[in-house]
Parts: C-alpha cells; structure tokens; sequence
C-alpha cells in the first residue's frame, strides 16, 4: 500500500496574488481519489490557504518535509508553476507559509525519508527548453520519477480527470510513466506531459520507464549513486 | 487588459446545422460482447482470457493484448503491453510522418472500427525520450519511440471540435500498430436543425474571461465545429459549438485554458459539467509555532 498527499492551490489571496485557477482541486483531489480507489491510503489532502511552502522544503534547509511531502510515498501538487533561466522551479501558493513558492533548488526527496514519486501537475514544472537536469538532481536523492509537465498545461474542465485517471491507473500497479503520459497528454488543448526518471546507469533509467510500477520492486538510488536522468514525452 | 486573437473564427460558417442525437454506448455485460467483436475486428480471436470490469472499463484480455471500452463515452483503448511505449535501448522510431499515417490510414480502412469518410489526419505525434549524464549535464538528442497519428472526424464538411471525435494510432519501432485510442460517438437521429448564430457571443465571453485576469490574454485558437466530449464523459447529443483555446500571460506566471460557446440558441445539453472531484470544505490548518507567535 502506498501513502498519497495532496496539495493543490486554485485562489491566490494577497501577499500571493496570482491568476484564480478553477480546476486545481478536481486534479490533486481526483489524483487522490484515484489512489485510494485502489486502496491506497490517504494522508493529507491540503487546498488553498492550507497548503503551504514549507511542507515542501527540506528539513535541512528550514522547511518541513519530513512531516509531510517526504513522509508519503506518492505527493500530488497542482497549482502554477514556471523555471525559469536560473533552472529553477517555483510552485506558487495561495498563502505564504513560509513564502509564496517553493522551489525545486530546496528539495530533498527521499534522504532518510520517503517519498518515491512526485507529481506536479503545474506549467514549465518538467520544462525542456531548460536543463531539467540541473533543475531536478538534487531532488532525487531517493526519489524514482517526477511526473509533470513542458510548456504550459491547461485548467480546464476538460482535462481535469487526468488526475483521477493518473491515479487509478497508478493506483491499479499500471506502468506509471505510460499511465501519466496516456491520461495527461491532450491533442486539443496541447498538454505535454513528461515522465523522468533517475538510475545507476542509463540502462537502469530507461528500465525504470519502462517497467516501473508501485509494486514493482525497485530499490531506492541514493544521489551519489545516480549517473543518468532519462525522460520521456509526448508532442 | 489586454485580449488579443491569433486566430480568428472562420468567415464561412454554415447557416444551419443538424443536431444529432447519439447512440448511448454499451454497458456490461453488454459490452463484453461489443469488446468481443471490436477484439475479431482487430485480427484477434475474440474470445478473451480475462474480463475486468471496473469503475466506467469493460476490460477484454487476449494475449498480450488489452482491449478496454469505456462504457460512458463508448471510447476505445487497444494496447500491446508489452510493446506499448517501450524503449528497446538502442531502436529507434525511424519511419517518416507520411508512411506511418499511410499505416494508420490503412488500419482504419482494414479494421472498421470508425467510418473512414469520416476522418481526416490531423496531426503525427511522436512519443519522444532523451536522456543526459548527471556529472557533465550533457544531453543525448531526443528520439522517437513510435508515432501517435492523430485522426480527427467531420461530418458532413463540418469538423468536429473537442476532446473527442479523435483517434490515436500507435505505430512502435517495428512499424506495427500497438496501440489505438478512440473517441468516436455513433451518431443517431437528427434531433432538429439549427440556425448557427454569429461568433459574437464568443468573442464577448472572451472579453468577459479578459476583463477578469491580471495579463495579457491570447486566444491561440478559435474554431467552429461540432462539439464532442472526451473520453470520460456521457454526451447524448452533438451539437455545434464555438471553441476558444487561450493562454494569459501574468510577468512569469502563465497558464492556458479553453472556453466552449453554443453556436444555436437552443442548446441541448451543457457543453461543461459539474466538477468531477471538488474538494470539500477544509478545517483551518493550525500555522506552525514560530509563526504563532
């Protein structure tokens, strides 16, 4: 059984003020119910005021992962998201606990901790026009996969069952990278999904694509074993 | 505020259309049977080694095959497990646009599975993988996997719009079909015949959305069309519709959005629905010590 928390922002009071989004509940909260459908377990589930910047900061670095991100296995995010130049992500909130965004530069997933997979279903958040490697490394130090996205991602009420859908199919032990890119790419509204993983080896990265399941078994890599990122996309 | 078009609506716009009711989709154990017949369609047997049933899936297991139907839209998956999406190392997809759209094309017209006067190519994807050395960050070249080709319907000389009246058909490395997504509603009777009003209604909501956001709104898209709903959702009848597909551009925040607008004054059925998972109401969660005081 895996451990599964949301979090997801759709109203942007001040100081944090940003564009309302409308359909950020429907992906984190459909993700979730995805989950538990198949007998996953709920551990948080926190929306706008409630969910905050330091449930994603590493512990080391002031913030409180270890209590919440990076003490499940499998953490939902949506929200807006950008990198930019600096090969940074920013994931924006509606409340500033302790600030308006985190930031892919202080997380630390999966050291001493738990979280295997993160899901971020927010614009430029797997962005390849900029090197995701420098964006993501320090992040995987035991996390399996990101799921996110390149480009922008619609909000929408057309698309927002791919959270749902993800989640069930994940949830069901389907292959994770082929269930995200399955429910999230869209023709229509040009949604791109990406799937990136870390491994010993580059043969090792793209078996865990592959074949990669809740399940399946794979053993944590810790950060200074890892040599290759692989990803993979839909456009 | 700032709304500004990349394109806009078509000049030639029909001034009436049919609307069409559609044939509700099969549900178990009906849909077995249905799988059973799509799955001789597909050169398989049709005699299947599992059945699933669950949530909206009928599920039909051959082989390696799965063959799902979604019993709210009537939609279609077909997947090769273990051919699907696969990464062989080093094989690469190397087949050109056109030869695996003559591909597709062909396993429409040898399957049936939808109207081939219906079709139209829209578009050949292609699932993409890259990968890069975590020391040096340096970048193989992305590389194909297979091609998605994208078919999209019409009918009459109408296209339609919408998540659905699509399918998807995966060619892998070895130029075989490993894969098909299908949202294809059979069409019914005609319910009545519509007068198409002008796109002003449209470009007032558009104004309307503008008015509201903080940025500059683009509208990437705007077309004219039957409406068809995705793979997840009931749809009885099919109706004409004005599409809006827009990005709003905030300093470094963006995000894009569409926005669907009845082309009829009578409108038969909601072009959006309730939300499928709102969240409920959350207690206030208690803000950490050191900012308490």
């Amino acid at each position: 059984m895996t451990d599964v928390g949301v979090e997801w922002i759709n109203d942007f009071p001040s100081p944090c003020s940003q564009n309302t989004l409308s359909y950020c509940d429907d992906t984190s909260v459909g993700f979730l119910k995805g989950m538990t459908s198949r007998g996953h377990r709920a551990v948080f589930n926190w929306g706008n005021s409630n969910a905050w910047e330091r449930d994603f900061r590493d512990v080391s670095l002031g913030g409180d992962d270890n209590t919440w991100v990076d003490n499940v296995d499998f953490a939902h995010f949506s929200s807006h998201g950008s990198t930019g130049t600096d090969n940074v992500f920013r994931g924006f909130f509606g409340s500033s606990v302790d600030s308006c965004t985190w930031r892919s530069n202080q997380t630390r997933y999966g050291e001493n901790w738990n979280l295997e997979y993160l899901c971020i279903d927010a614009c430029n958040s797997l962005e390849l026009t900029r090197n995701i490697i420098a964006t993501w490394q320090s992040t995987f130090q035991r996390l399996h996969q990101i799921f996110a996205f390149t480009d922008l991602v619609s909000d929408s009420w057309w698309t927002a069952g791919r959270g749902y859908n993800f989640g069930r199919r994940a949830g069901n032990n389907e292959v994770l990278s082929a269930a995200w890119l399955d429910e999230s790419y869209s023709w229509w509204l040009d949604d791109n999904p990406v799937a990136m993983a870390a491994g010993r080896t580059q043969s090792d990265a793209i078996n865990r694509l592959n074949n990669e399941r809740v399940f399946s078994g794979f053993d944590d890599i810790p950060n200074n074993q890892i040599t290759w990122f692989q990803w993979r996309w839909r456009s | 505020m700032g709304l500004e078009y990349e394109q806009k609506f078509p000049e030639r716009i029909p001034s009436t259309l049919p609307v069409y009711r559609l044939q509700e989709p099969s549900h178990f154990p009906g849909s077995t049977a249905v799988l059973s017949t799509v799955a001789k369609q597909l050169d398989l047997s049709g005699t299947a080694t599992e059945i699933c049933v669950s949530d909206d899936w009928t599920v039909h297991q051959e082989g390696p095959y799965d063959l799902r139907l979604h019993t709210k839209s009537g939609g279609l998956v077909y997947r090769h497990r273990e051919r699907y999406g696969f990464h062989w190392g080093d094989r690469t997809f190397e087949m050109s646009d056109e030869e695996a759209g003559n591909i597709s094309r062909r396993f429409i017209e040898q399957t049936g599975l939808v109207n081939i006067d219906e079709t139209r190519l829209l578009r050949v994807t292609h699932l993409f993988t890259q990968g890069g050395d975590r020391d040096s960050q340096r970048m193989q070249e992305p590389a194909a996997l297979d091609a998605g080709v994208l078919f999209g319907r019409t009918i009459g000389d109408v296209p339609v719009d919408g998540p659905g009246g699509k399918a998807m058909i995966h060619v892998d490395v070895e130029e075989q079909v490993v894969g098909l997504s299908l949202v294809w509603r059979q069409l019914g009777d005609v319910v009545a015949d519509v007068e198409i009003l002008p796109p002003d209604q449209a470009y007032a909501t558009m104004e309307d959305i503008a008015r509201k956001v903080r940025g500059e709104v683009l509208v990437t898209t705007a077309s004219f069309g039957y409406f068809e709903q995705g793979m997840d959702d009931v749809q009885r009848v099919l109706q004409p519709a004005y599409v809006m597909i827009y990005v709003v551009r905030d300093e470094e925040v963006s995000f894009k959005s569409a926005e669907v607008v009845a082309a009829s004054e009578r409108v038969f059925e909601p072009f959006r629905g309730e939300k499928r998972f709102p969240a409920t109401a959350q207690p206030t969660r208690e803000a950490p010590k050191e900012r308490r005081e």
